[in-house]
């Protein structure tokens, strides 16, 4: 268990980097270490972090092509039912 | 005769042959560009704002009030009549929705294409695209005449057993336009979530902190979330490009589809979406020139950006060229002889000043200015370049609809269309509206997307390595 010197519980620890590259270099040695819960923070996207950080692809992509699809059906629905012989009542 | 150019010894000879200047001038770090970015947002406004407010939003608010009377007295009080059925409201209609496609284009397409000197002028564009659109949808909406039954538009069950034609292309503008929107709405967000974030991080009022907190939903500057955000961007830039083709192909179809000379024509998805693109960013440079000079924005905003969109305009404005050759051409290949008195007409009719001013001067002979690179670094013959393309966009607009309505057929229904009082300050108005809304979004929200443009300067890449001796790139 890591004590602060004053005797607290150390709950997190950051750490700041000069530049991209050095924090690009630290993030790979941080997931070959094996740290599940950790963070990089940057002010713009750091190109390649992803890989460094071992993070895999979004999920966005697979909602928003579920979105698309159901958003296309629905339309194709709306538009061919409306023009479509129907019932009267 | 000369040999051959050798090919270079070295990678680094390669890259520095094929290298192109840097995207900020004067290797300003990434605390200068947060400084000088939010500056803008943080200091009062300047003087000239102040000025250029009250003219613009006095020029809306008449507009709006035009609007305002049109609607409750009906729409005669606009120069409509037979045979001209649309004129100022649909070329408006046009005019702007094509104004907004060189946003989409900037953002989108740009990105698409790896473009990071788009980075610089992306979040203004996207800006004026909204605008623009905003402008755009109040007239098909006022020129239906009785506007409060508009949402007959709108597709839900209902007990009047009512459906739309979604056979008609005017059906089809009111999906686009709203799609359209809706996703650039959502693309400006997405980007702008980043720099509000740094704003708020930045902010020393209560009111400016709550705000800046609430739109920039909690964010951290997580490469969790980093990872999310550029997925987000990515597939609204790939939703976004299909669009700008798309809508102006949409727009043209309200005119293609009919049956009118000059109009029923296929040239007319491609044409107009050049002309978009070109009239588009022709504003954005309008826009963008005074805002750089009064901002201070030079190291950003370079001349190699402004060189980069006068080449575009000149491309662009040669396609649009071309396609008015062309439909000369085919008019008289055709042999039909209604088509062929529509292009006589167009240049020897009562509206020849709008062809030889508008679309030959202004669109076609002024952006060739643009082969010359002297032209081209200059911000007068820019500008100069840009307003007439501005005019003459509107110009070609209104010839193609008022030139293809006012003489079509039969002789006897010819006529001929004179703007009311109403027209012409109801269009004023949306300048002022566009013009107004730009300003506001200079005053109150980053106009340079910082952390977009952080990404396009040499530190911002991890295979830097500082030496001693300066900066070189590892492989």
């Amino acid at each position: 268990m890591m004590r602060t010197p004053a005797g607290h519980q150390v709950y997190a620890m950051a750490a700041e980097y000069p530049s991209a590259a050095a924090l690009y270099e630290a993030a790979k040695r941080v997931r070959d270490a094996g740290f599940r819960r950790w963070d990089v923070y940057s002010p713009f996207p750091i190109h390649g972090m992803d890989d460094a950080m071992g993070l895999g692809k979004s999920w966005l992509s697979g909602w928003v092509l579920f979105g698309g699809v159901s958003g296309l059906l629905t339309a194709a629905l709306v538009v061919v039912g409306s023009l479509s012989a129907r019932c009267a009542r | 005769m000369d040999a051959a150019p050798a090919a270079p010894e070295t990678i680094e000879e390669a890259e520095r042959q094929i290298a192109r200047g840097p995207l900020v001038l004067n290797r300003r770090n990434f605390s200068w560009l947060t400084e000088r970015i939010s500056a803008v947002v943080e200091q009062p406004a300047p003087r000239w704002w102040w000025v250029a407010f009250t003219i613009t939003a006095s020029a809306a608010t008449f507009g709006l009030f035009c609007l305002g009377y049109q609607i409750s007295t009906g729409v005669g009080t606009w120069g409509l009549n037979h045979p001209v059925g649309w004129a100022w409201d649909i070329t408006n209609f046009v005019f702007w929705i094509g104004i907004g496609h060189a946003g989409t284009l900037i953002s989108a397409i740009l990105f698409l294409l790896r473009q990071k000197w788009r980075t610089s002028i992306n979040r203004s564009a996207e800006a004026m695209t909204l605008f623009a659109v905003t402008c755009a949808a109040i007239f098909p909406g006022v020129h239906v005449g009785r506007v409060w039954m508009a949402w007959y538009l709108a597709p839900f069950p209902n007990n009047w057993g009512i459906w739309q034609n979604f056979r008609s292309p005017l059906m089809w503008d009111v999906f686009a336009v709203s799609t359209y929107f809706t996703v650039s709405v959502l693309f400006w967000y997405t980007g702008i979530v980043p720099d509000l974030a740094t704003l708020r991080d930045r902010a020393s009022t209560k009111i400016r902190k709550f705000l800046f907190g609430i739109f920039a939903l909690g964010w951290r500057g997580s490469n969790r979330h980093w990872r999310h955000y550029e997925m987000a961007y990515l597939l609204l830039a790939g939703l976004s490009t299909p669009l700008v083709l798309s809508v102006h192909s949409i727009v043209s179809f309200d005119f293609a589809t009919s049956v009118l000379p000059t109009w029923h024509t296929t040239i007319f998805p491609p044409y107009f979406v050049a002309g978009a693109i070109f009239g588009g960013f022709a504003m954005v440079l309008t826009l963008l020139l005074p805002c750089r000079a009064m901002f201070k924005l030079y190291d950003v905003i370079t001349p190699q950006h402004i060189d980069k969109m006068a080449k575009i305009i000149l491309l662009t404005g040669s396609f649009v060229g071309y396609a008015y050759t062309m439909e000369f051409f085919i008019a008289w290949y055709s042999g039909n002889s209604y088509e062929r008195f529509a292009f006589w007409n167009r240049v020897f009719g009562p509206y020849w000043w709008y062809w030889w001013v508008g679309m030959l001067f202004c669109n076609v002979l002024s952006p060739q200015l643009f082969w010359f690179r002297w032209c081209r670094y200059n911000v007068y013959v820019v500008y100069f370049v840009c307003m007439c393309v501005n005019a003459g966009m509107w110009f070609e607009r209104f010839i193609i609809i008022v030139g293809g309505l006012h003489r079509d057929f039969i002789p006897s229904s010819w006529g001929l269309f004179i703007p009311t009082w109403v027209d012409i300050w109801t269009y004023i108005g949306t300048l002022g509206i566009f013009t107004s809304l730009f300003l506001l979004f200079v005053r109150f929200l980053p106009m340079i997307a910082m952390s977009e443009i952080k990404t396009a300067v040499p530190e911002a890449d991890v295979h830097l390595v500082t030496t001693p001796g300066g900066k070189e790139r590892t492989r």
